[in-house]
């Protein structure tokens, strides 16, 4: 599969403070890809290298064979961008506004911007400084529409919606991704949505890329398991270990994430001697997934 | 591409650190080393510089160069034409100075100040003249209703109310001067267009062949006369002045910087014994009485005064101070020497 | 390679959004002082005679445009920020370097925008001073008035180009940085009010001016590149 986006080596930090050190990564063509991390991890910053408006300390990303830093000035015109906070001109009307796009890109479409402005029943001559975000933000994504891109990158698709407009966005962009077959690269601190919208998704750790895969994979393969040991302090033997991740315990009561079946979870506490009663095995969802990777804290 | 951007950036600052660190520099040391000379005067009485200073407890005190000192009513006896008022008011003003019979009247009408920088030379002017009906049918001057022009071909009059030349009076000015013996252009002119002053000599002008004419407008009419320079000398810059002893028509340096008097009364001049004094680099200052004449010409280099015989203008003496160097070289836009901003280097 | 002639029609679009509100009461300002500064010298001559304003003139080195004097400045400073604060709010000035154009050449027609209109403005002022005082004027004090007017005209561009890079440069000790080249070079346009007094500063005034509108491609550079605070 051809590979819209690829990242080789990122290394990027800010003063002394190391972000991410040789990060690699690929988005495939076709594929709506959502970056998950917490806050600090470098999501920002990463969408901020793919959009061309940071250039890494190290290694190169490049948009459909060019390096984002040198391609050419048209090839933009594939890339449609949303920036945090759904940012628009906010001097400009929403006939304005079309009107300026239009005439910036060559493959420009305004049937979809109008159809989505209709739905929204804002007037024409209505200013962008005048709207809530939760219109903003159809503004911001009828304008990508309209500019018909084969790539976007979405950076924090849904702050400031209420869940209304997030819905509306989440489902407005799934089915265009997917009949038009574009590749969308994406971050939101909301993960419900993402599960609801993205293939396959990135989780970032302080430092690094903590895994890739499709979204439909992660929940099939990751498990929370519980159960309950009256030696709760010989948790410990278990923190270390590479396959189980973040297990917490609250009382009696164990809780802890990994991708081994229950037999091969059963073998290791076994080996390390820990004593344990009502093993039990949930199907997550993302958000679950994501925390039980990454920790609370 | 980015790097052009920065180079103008340092391009940029350098101008201004190089404009505004000497200026700094020189705002916060310079105080401490400039040393103000006083103002000093010749004496005919004792032949040397004299002046008063101020002492640790902020007294007047006067000095001489000879390294006399003065109370006040002795300075003033030593600078009897410049303290005269303070003489007569205590009857203490000798009736002959330096064996000359010397009336307030006579120091009233021989007392005069002359003063030139460079700034007036070389700094910008808008050129257009006026000239005065000099002898005027009502005792007061009055402002002309014309201004005039030098063009390569003569003197050109324009109405002021419809800014439209006077073309008779262009041609008779200007035929006028070439009967003189004028050669068109002008290149130097110089006038005192005011309507307060006692007489009006006009205008002093220098020719293309650097030859000086005087012109005035009498009734109405061009009045003009040849000066006659010493032979093989070339007029450069020249200085009207109306005195009340009405004995000089001005001043007129030549191309070598030597200065001369024009004598009103037969139109030659008279050589000024001082080295030299070049008007465009050169501030000049000449407080003169019936006696003696104290000069003062200061420029980059040094402040010097000269003591003359205001007779024969002959040098008695003189006394150089050097200025102090400052060798902090920096970018200036601005300077004394002229009106203009441009870019310079000192 | 999108021609630059595609470019300027949007990107003047926008600009002209941004800024036919400020133009139009810039225009009405100019042209209003510059008309009271004429009505003034008609006044004068009316009341005192032709005659003795230009003995005046010519005397006391007087130029009739002094009211003039901070306003091709104010405007210039007025026009880069209400072309381009609106581009740093919110980090807008990304929408805009994402457009498919060269990011340089992008810079470059809105600040020719900017450039075009603060001409047609001065052009204005400068028109109607020199229409009323052509006629009137003998051709010398005409020439001592116009040739106050032009250094502080020229001093309304470096305004606009050191505010455009101001604005434009995303961090707060390089602004402030430029805040004070500007102090400093506005200095350098305003040493002297004296008639004439430019005359041979013309070519270094066109220079600070070009020095001053390559750092708003510097300031777009260190934007593009992720400096901040």
């Amino acid at each position: 599969m051809t590979a819209i986006i690829e990242c080789k080596n990122l290394t990027h930090s800010y003063g002394k403070r190391l972000i991410y050190e040789n990060l690699n990564f690929e988005v495939p063509k076709g594929r709506i890809l959502g970056l998950l991390g917490k806050n600090g991890t470098g999501k920002t910053t990463t969408i901020n290298i793919l959009s061309g408006f940071l250039r890494p300390q190290r290694g190169a990303c490049k948009i459909f064979g060019d390096d984002i830093q040198s391609m050419p000035a048209s090839l933009r015109a594939n890339i449609g961008l949303l920036i945090e906070g759904h940012v628009q001109y906010q001097f400009m009307t929403i006939e304005q506004i079309e009107r300026f796009y239009s005439q910036c890109y060559p493959k420009w479409k305004k049937e979809p911007y109008y159809e989505l402005m209709n739905k929204l029943k804002v007037a024409p001559k209505q200013r962008i400084s005048r709207m809530s975000c939760g219109q903003r933000s159809q503004v911001a994504l009828g304008l990508i529409l309209a500019q018909d891109p084969e790539l976007l990158i979405l950076d924090d698709f849904s702050l400031g919606l209420d869940p209304g407009y997030r819905r509306l966005f989440v489902d407005y962009l799934r089915d265009y991704a997917s009949s038009e077959n574009k590749t969308v690269f994406l971050t939101s601190h909301i993960i419900q949505d993402m599960e609801r919208l993205v293939d396959d998704c990135i989780i970032m750790d302080y430092g690094k890329i903590l895994l890739q895969q499709p979204v439909k994979q992660l929940l099939e393969t990751i498990h929370c398991y519980q159960f309950e040991t009256d030696e709760a302090s010989h948790i410990d033997r278990l923190i270390d270990d590479n396959e189980l991740y973040n297990p917490t315990c609250l009382g009696k009561k164990v809780e802890l994430y990994s991708f081994l079946t229950k037999d091969a979870l059963v073998k290791k506490m076994h080996d390390v001697s820990i004593d344990y009663q009502h093993l039990s095995s949930a199907q997550v969802n993302l958000e679950d997934a994501f925390i039980g990777l990454t920790g609370k804290y | 591409m980015n790097r052009i951007y920065q180079i103008t950036f340092v391009i940029f600052i350098a101008i201004l650190a190089l404009w505004q660190l000497p200026w700094g520099y020189r705002f916060v040391f310079k105080k401490q080393t400039q040393t103000t000379l006083p103002f000093m005067l010749f004496s005919p009485v004792s032949h040397e510089f004299s002046y008063y200073e101020k002492d640790d407890q902020n007294n007047l005190i006067g000095k001489d160069l000879a390294g006399r000192t003065y109370t006040s009513n002795e300075l003033d006896s030593v600078l009897p034409l410049f303290y005269y008022r303070q003489l007569a008011d205590r009857h203490a003003l000798p009736d002959t100075i330096a064996g000359e019979a010397m009336p307030i009247s006579k120091i009233k009408k021989g007392r005069f100040i002359f003063r030139s920088s460079p700034d007036d030379i070389n700094g910008p002017i808008t050129p257009l003249y006026m000239l005065l009906e000099s002898e005027p049918k009502r005792l007061d001057f009055s402002f002309p209703t014309d201004f005039f022009r030098c063009t390569n071909q003569g003197l050109e009059f324009i109405d002021m109310k419809t800014n439209k030349i006077k073309k008779v009076k262009s041609e008779h000015f200007t035929q006028t001067l070439k009967a003189m013996g004028c050669q068109f252009p002008i290149i130097k002119l110089h006038s005192n267009p005011s309507v307060r002053k006692a007489y009006d000599n006009g205008y002093l002008m220098v020719d293309s062949r650097h030859q000086l004419f005087q012109l005035k407008m009498t009734h109405g009419e061009a009045d003009c006369q040849a000066l006659i320079l010493p032979k093989g000398v070339e007029a450069n810059q020249v200085f009207i002045t109306e005195y009340a002893s009405h004995k000089s028509l001005g001043f007129v340096t030549d191309m070598s910087h030597k200065m001369y008097l024009i004598d009103a009364a037969t139109g030659t001049t008279h050589s000024i014994d001082i080295p030299g004094f070049d008007p465009t680099i050169q501030d000049i200052m000449i407080i003169g009485n019936p006696l003696i004449w104290t000069v003062r010409i200061q420029d980059s280099m040094s402040t010097t005064y000269y003591g003359l015989d205001a007779h024969d203008y002959h040098l008695y003496k003189k006394k150089v101070y050097p200025n102090k160097q400052n060798s902090f070289i920096g970018l200036h836009f601005t300077s004394w020497k002229d009106g203009y901003v441009r870019t310079r280097w000192n | 390679m999108i021609n630059i002639q595609y470019m300027i029609r949007p990107l003047f679009y926008k600009e002209w959004m941004k800024t036919r509100w400020f133009l139009l009461l810039t225009f009405i300002v100019l042209v209003g002082v510059s008309s009271y500064a004429m009505m003034v010298f008609q006044h004068a001559v009316s009341r005192k005679g032709m005659e003795h304003l230009l003995i005046m003139m010519l005397m006391r080195k007087a130029t009739l445009v002094h009211l003039v004097k901070y306003l091709p400045i104010g405007v210039g400073l007025g026009m880069a920020i209400v072309q381009f604060v609106p581009e740093m709010h919110k980090k807008c000035l990304k929408l805009t370097l994402h457009l498919p154009f060269v990011i340089s050449k992008s810079i470059g027609v809105m600040l020719a925008w900017g450039t075009l209109m603060l001409t047609l403005c001065f052009a204005s002022s400068f028109l109607i001073i020199f229409g009323t005082l052509y006629g009137p004027l003998p051709s010398e004090l005409l020439a001592q008035s116009i040739s106050t007017l032009y250094p502080w005209y020229a001093a309304g561009f470096f305004a606009y180009f050191m505010t455009s890079a101001t604005v434009l440069e995303p961090t707060w000790g390089w602004r402030i940085g430029y805040v004070l080249i500007t102090a400093l070079g506005l200095r350098i346009f305003l040493l002297s009010d004296q008639p004439f007094a430019y005359t041979h500063f013309t070519w270094e005034m066109i220079g600070l001016i070009i020095l001053a509108s390559t750092l708003s491609w510097q300031s777009v550079h260190r934007f593009k590149v992720g400096h901040q605070d």
